[in-house]
């Protein structure tokens, strides 16, 4: 190694440092030193306005063992997760496999169904808050042509978890029916083929060749959808603010109400690392259990 | 290991020599010099403050309004003297909060700061200034304003606000829909009784049995909107915080016998129909009074200004609430406060402005600005300025002025007062909709309210102790 060289290489990357400066500071400063204060913070009572008091483990304690919301908010995103994941990713792929083919006019197909996604979540709330409207939304409206009374949604206990469950059907349009349609495109024709040729009906040849195939993107979606349905808030906050009877109490709703109704950063805190550890605990599993038995295409 | 080929290549088109010698140096330099300017233009250049040379700047934040026009006192405290000139700042109701919480600490408060959430929430935890030495020292005259607005401003015997404005509650009726039930339009329910039978009356019902017109729907106020159902139960004498501010108390009879009424009468009106029909409104002319589908409401001062909105030709009434056999009128009233924050570059300054909008002749301006706007969203808490000509000329104002006389502060646990409010309010829908009885609600948000009250209490107690540890550390490095 050149002196002169090793001198260039001293100086280049003192100047990317420099160049990454503004960066660095906002990471360290502002992402990764209050990340890491939280750890301290979910051990204290603290309120931002005055000095945190160390408290031990007493807000793990109470979550766990006495907090009446905790439990219930954790049950209540469960549930959501539980009936959401399929709900998007079936309707995602189901959509994909419409438009995937390479037909006339259905670039403009695709541009309708991906336009839901554009909307922001605040819109999509206020529209969705109408079309449940118990009497004159556009959904009861739609069921009483037929007969069927409709249920109260966001007013009823039992609907309201349901109600912003079904508001999922809304995204399926959006990127993740883009990522299916690149991988379904991406299947060998040949595969189909000589499936068709075996007398393989379209129940098949979706089991047997388009799901195997798309396992990788499949396993990926699932666990973006499993993480983004644990942080669900917009919806809830906008539409029920948790009600009626905290059956819309999600786990990010009632982490909000503490943190910035309360200023309870403690409780708040130790919610967060709580929510980490069981979003980090569930995708290791997942990629334990599911994820090696994934085929993936140049695999040996 | 040298990389020759990537060095041009790797610093594109800045072109650095891989030689040291005067060109390096120079593009060093220039590097250098672009970010310590840049840097400075951010540190120095700021845009313009509004701040005006040879006076004392004094920063006021508050509320913006959306579209209301505003009694603008901070121009009428800059025309009357030289030396202190007050900038305003209008924040967005759904930000101000958090802001003023990250400047409390980040250590830059405005001087000023004017709002009408709960005093509370800022005054126990040393984010606003004790008032209690300035009003002494200048002889301030609390006995001008209504006696149950400085309940909210004080707190651990200090005073940490002045109320500059309030609004109370009373009963809206519909006259129209009196007349169309055969009831007189002119005589609003004077008890729970009358309301019950009045709201029977009033109900109208479609084929399938849903509600076509509520004559009243318990604790409907607006979407999202907090119940008031205090009020019942303060009329009934509920008391919820103990004399020592130590032990919550949400089960006395009072409280339970006024939800459980609540209750009943939600039950009796038809619950699965009448959740139904409030499911249906919504904000502005789909209000449910508003849209002529509900009869009888209790509702804010401001709802006035609602009405003439968005059903302008609506015939309505406006009168106290219906009272409980045995008890005695009674509402809640939140004052709009002003008070300086801990930490305040000019306290003194600002504590000038406080005593000119709070003073008698400013009042008055405010209740002239409110005549010649018909503006009806706050009115003085100023008695002489409220029960002026020019404030009682807006229309209903003696309802909302005489309420004042048993008016209650709507915080009621200073120390949790958010944990009460949602605790509360979820006992309430418990109880409204059936699932728990009125005493099994309140029995499990008092325990709850009274866990956070512990904790606040504990909490309070580190705090004075590392105040007093700061005092004498800051004595003892002072005396070296």
């Amino acid at each position: 190694m050149s002196a002169a060289s090793s001198r260039f290489e001293r100086n280049e990357t003192r100047l990317g440092y420099l160049f990454a400066a503004p960066w660095l500071v906002g990471f360290f400063g502002l992402t990764l030193i209050p990340v890491l204060l939280s750890v301290y913070y979910s051990f204290c009572r603290y309120d931002v306005l005055r000095p945190p008091m160390y408290v031990g483990i007493e807000n793990y304690r109470y979550l766990l063992f006495e907090a009446p919301n905790f439990w219930k908010s954790v049950w209540n995103t469960s549930y959501f997760t539980i009936l959401r994941v399929p709900l998007v990713i079936i309707g995602s792929l189901l959509l994909a496999s419409l438009v995937a083919k390479p037909m006339r006019g259905m670039g403009i197909a695709r541009t309708i169904y991906y336009m839901p996604s554009i909307v922001s979540g605040v819109a999509l709330s206020v529209i969705w808050l109408w079309m449940y409207s118990p009497t004159h939304g556009l959904i009861n409206q739609a069921l009483a042509i037929v007969g069927v009374p409709g249920p109260p949604w966001l007013e009823s206990p039992d609907w309201s978890r349901e109600a912003i469950i079904l508001m999922g059907i809304w995204s399926i349009g959006g990127g993740r029916m883009i990522i299916f349609i690149a991988g379904l495109n991406s299947i060998p024709r040949h595969l189909y083929e000589s499936a068709e040729l075996d007398g393989a009906g379209w129940w098949h040849r979706m089991v047997h060749i388009t799901i195997p195939q798309l396992g990788g993107i499949l396993f990926l979606l699932t666990i973006v959808e499993i993480i983004t349905c644990f942080q669900i808030f917009t919806e809830a906050y906008l539409m029920t603010r948790g009600g009626p009877e905290n059956s819309t109490l999600f786990y990010n709703l009632e982490l909000y109400f503490k943190a910035f109704q309360d200023y309870d950063m403690g409780v708040a805190s130790a919610m967060a690392w709580m929510l980490f550890v069981a979003t980090l605990g569930i995708t290791i599993f997942l990629f334990q259990t599911v994820g090696k038995r994934i085929y993936y295409e140049g695999e040996r | 290991m040298a990389r020759p080929q990537l060095d041009h290549l790797s610093t594109g088109n800045i072109m650095i020599p891989s030689n040291g010698g005067i060109q390096s140096f120079l593009t060093r330099l220039l590097l250098v010099g672009g970010a310590v300017l840049t840097s400075a233009l951010f540190v120095f250049v700021r845009p313009p403050s509004g701040a005006v040379e040879g006076r004392t700047n004094v920063q006021l934040w508050r509320v913006v309004g959306a579209d209301e026009k505003e009694a603008p006192s901070w121009e009428w405290f800059n025309e009357s003297q030289d030396d202190i000139h007050v900038r305003k700042i209008g924040l967005p109701f759904l930000e101000i909060e958090q802001k003023f919480l990250t400047a409390a600490v980040g250590g830059v408060p405005p001087d000023v700061f004017e709002y009408f959430g709960s005093v509370a929430q800022w005054s126990t935890r040393g984010a606003l200034m004790p008032l209690d030495d300035f009003m002494e020292r200048d002889g301030f005259d609390r006995e001008g304003v209504f006696p149950a607005l400085w309940d909210e401003m004080t707190w651990n015997g200090q005073t940490y606000a002045v109320p500059v404005g309030t609004a109370s509650e009373a009963f809206y009726w519909n006259k129209e829909h009196f007349r169309r039930a055969g009831l007189d339009p002119d005589r609003p329910p004077q008890t729970w009784k009358e309301l019950r039978e009045y709201a029977l009356k009033l109900t109208t019902r479609d084929e399938n049995g849903d509600i076509e017109q509520a004559g009243y729907i318990p604790g409907y106020w607006s979407p999202f909107g907090a119940p008031l159902f205090l009020n019942w139960a303060i009329q009934k004498g509920a008391v919820y915080l103990g004399e020592d501010g130590t032990s919550v108390n949400l089960t006395s009879s009072a409280a339970i016998d006024a939800l459980a009424w609540e209750a009943e009468l939600f039950e009796e009106l038809g619950r699965d129909a009448l959740i139904r029909k409030r499911g249906s409104f919504g904000f502005g002319s789909q209000h449910g009074f508003l849209s002529g589908q509900l009869s009888m409401i209790v509702q804010k001062s401001s709802f006035i200004q609602e009405i003439e909105k968005f059903a302008s030709d609506m015939e309505y009434g406006v009168s106290i609430l219906p009272v409980p056999q045995g008890g005695s009128p009674g509402v809640t009233a939140g004052p709009a406060w002003i008070g300086i924050p801990s930490g305040a570059a000019h306290a003194e300054e600002a504590w000038e402005y406080i005593k000119f909008v709070s003073s008698t002749p400013a009042q008055l301006r405010v209740a002239q600005f409110a005549a010649d706007h018909n503006l009806v969203v706050f009115f003085p808490a100023n008695m002489e300025a409220a029960n002026s000509p020019q404030q009682q000329s807006l229309p209903h104002m003696d309802v909302f002025i005489d309420s004042m006389a048993f008016a209650r502060s709507s915080t009621v646990v200073p120390l949790a007062h958010t944990v009460f409010w949602r605790e509360y309010g979820n006992a309430w829908d418990r109880a409204i909709r059936g699932s728990q009885t009125a005493e099994e609600a309140l029995g499990q948000a008092e325990r709850e309210v009274q866990r956070a009250l512990n904790e606040q209490l504990e909490y309070n107690r580190f705090y004075r102790d590392y105040l007093a540890k700061q005092q004498h550390a800051d004595k003892a490095g002072g005396g070296q």
